[in-house]
C-alpha cells in the first residue's frame, strides 16, 4: 500500500476518534447546562 | 547543573505529589467539599505538567550513568518502562482533571462521571508512580536491594509492568514505515487546533469579537486541549524514538520550559473568576490583557522552538 494512503488512513482514524471525543464532551456540556435551565 | 541533576530534583514531585493530590481528593469526596476537590484536581494537573520534564530528563540521566560501575542496565530499562506507563496514565489523569476544572467553571460542579474517572485514574496512577519510583530508587541505592539479599534481586524489584520504550521507539523510528509521518501530520494538526483556540480566546481579551462573551469562547477550550493532548502524544512518540536528538538540544529545553509556563497560564482562563465575568461588549482589564499577551508570546515561543529544533539545536 502506498505510504501516503497509509498515513492518510492512520491520520483520519485518529482525527475521527478525537472528533468523536470532542463531540461527546460538547454534548455533555449541553446536557449539564440544560439541567440548570428553569423548566417552562 | 545538567539534566541528570534536574531529574534527581524533579523525580520526587510526581510520586509525592500524586499522593498529596489523592489525599486531598479522597478527603474532598468524603467531606463533600468542592474547594478540596478543586485543590486535589489542580494538584493532579500540576503534577501532570511536571511529569513531562521528569520523564524526559530521566532519559538524559540514563545516558549519563550508563556503564558506570555498579549500575544495572536492566534496572534502568525496567525503570524507564515503568515510568513510561506511569507517565502515560499521569497525562490522561491531567487531561481529565483539566476537563473537570473546566466543567466546574461552567456549571459550578464537577460531573459525576468526571469525578469517578479522576478517582479511578488517580488510584491506578499512584500505584504505577510508586512502582516506577521504587525501581528508580534501586538504581542508585543498593541498600534497598540488600533487603532481598539474593543474587538477581535488582531484576526482581518492582511489579514488572511497563511500556517497552525500546519497542515503541523502534516502531516509530522506522519499524512501521507510516508511523513517523503520521505522527508529524497529527502533530501539525494538533498545533493548528491548539493555536486556533489560543488565538480566539486571547484576541477576545484584546477586544476582538467584542459582542461575544468570554463564556462563549470558553466553550472552545476543550478543543484546544484535545489539540494539546494530540501534540503531547505525538511529541512523546518522537522523543521515545530518538531521545538523544532532544536531550542534547538546548532549543528543546526552552520548548519544554515554555510549555510548563504556558500550561500554568492556561489554568487562569480555565478556572479563574475574572475572565469568566466578561460579558458581551465588555472590555477585559489590563491584567487579563497582560496574561493573554503572555499566553500568545509563550505559545508562539513553543512553536518557534519546535520549528528551530534542527536549526538552532542539533535535531535531525
Amino acid at each position: 500500500m502506498p505510504l501516503g494512503l497509509m498515513v492518510a488512513i492512520a491520520m483520519l482514524t485518529v482525527i475521527t476518534v478525537l472528533g468523536g471525543l470532542g463531540y461527546v464532551m460538547d454534548r455533555q456540556v449541553d446536557h449539564e447546562e440544560d439541567k440548570d435551565r428553569p423548566k417552562s | 547543573m545538567n539534566l541528570a541533576h534536574i531529574h534527581l530534583l524533579l523525580n520526587h514531585f510526581p510520586v509525592i505529589g500524586i499522593l498529596i493530590g489523592l489525599g486531598l481528593f479522597l478527603g474532598a469526596l468524603i467531606g463533600n467539599s468542592n474547594d478540596l476537590k478543586k485543590a486535589g484536581v489542580i494538584v493532579f494537573l500540576g503534577i501532570a505538567l511536571l511529569s513531562i520534564p521528569t520523564y524526559m530528563s530521566g532519559n538524559a540521566a540514563q545516558q549519563a550513568i550508563k556503564g558506570l560501575p555498579g549500575i544495572s542496565n536492566t534496572l534502568m530499562v525496567k525503570h524507564q518502562n515503568a515510568a513510561l506507563l506511569a507517565y502515560f496514565f499521569m497525562e490522561i489523569l491531567g487531561g481529565v482533571s483539566w476537563f473537570g476544572l473546566w466543567q466546574f467553571r461552567r456549571n459550578s460542579r464537577f460531573g459525576s462521571g468526571t469525578l469517578v474517572t479522576i478517582l479511578v485514574l488517580s488510584l491506578v496512577t499512584a500505584m504505577l508512580m510508586a512502582n516506577a519510583a521504587n525501581i528508580g530508587g534501586a538504581i542508585r541505592h543498593p541498600e534497598i536491594l540488600s533487603v532481598s539479599g539474593t543474587t538477581g534481586s535488582a531484576e526482581r524489584v518492582g511489579l514488572g509492568i511497563g511500556l517497552d520504550a525500546a519497542v515503541i521507539g523502534h516502531f516509530i523510528a522506522g519499524g512501521v514505515r507510516w508511523a513517523w509521518a503520521t505522527c508529524q501530520t497529527l502533530h501539525f494538526m494538533g498545533l493548528s487546533l491548539l493555536m486556533g483556540v489560543v488565538f480566539v480566546v486571547d484576541l477576545r481579551m484584546f477586544g476582538i469579537m467584542k459582542n461575544v462573551s468570554f463564556a462563549t469562547v470558553h466553550r472552545l477550550l476543550p478543543w484546544g486541549m484535545l489539540g494539546f493532548g494530540l501534540n503531547l502524544f505525538t511529541g512523546m512518540c518522537y522523543f521515545i524514538a530518538a531521545p538523544e536528538q532532544y536531550t542534547k538540544n538546548v532549543t528543546f529545553y526552552w520548548k519544554i520550559a515554555l510549555i510548563m509556563i504556558a500550561g500554568a497560564n492556561a489554568i487562569y482562563f480555565t478556572v479563574f473568576d475574572e475572565p469568566w465575568a466578561i460579558r458581551e461588549k465588555e472590555n477585559a482589564t489590563l491584567k487579563m490583557k497582560l496574561i493573554a499577551a503572555s499566553a500568545l508570546v509563550l505559545w508562539i515561543g513553543v512553536m518557534f522552538c519546535g520549528l528551530m529544533l534542527p536549526f538552532i539545536g542539533n535535531a535531525f
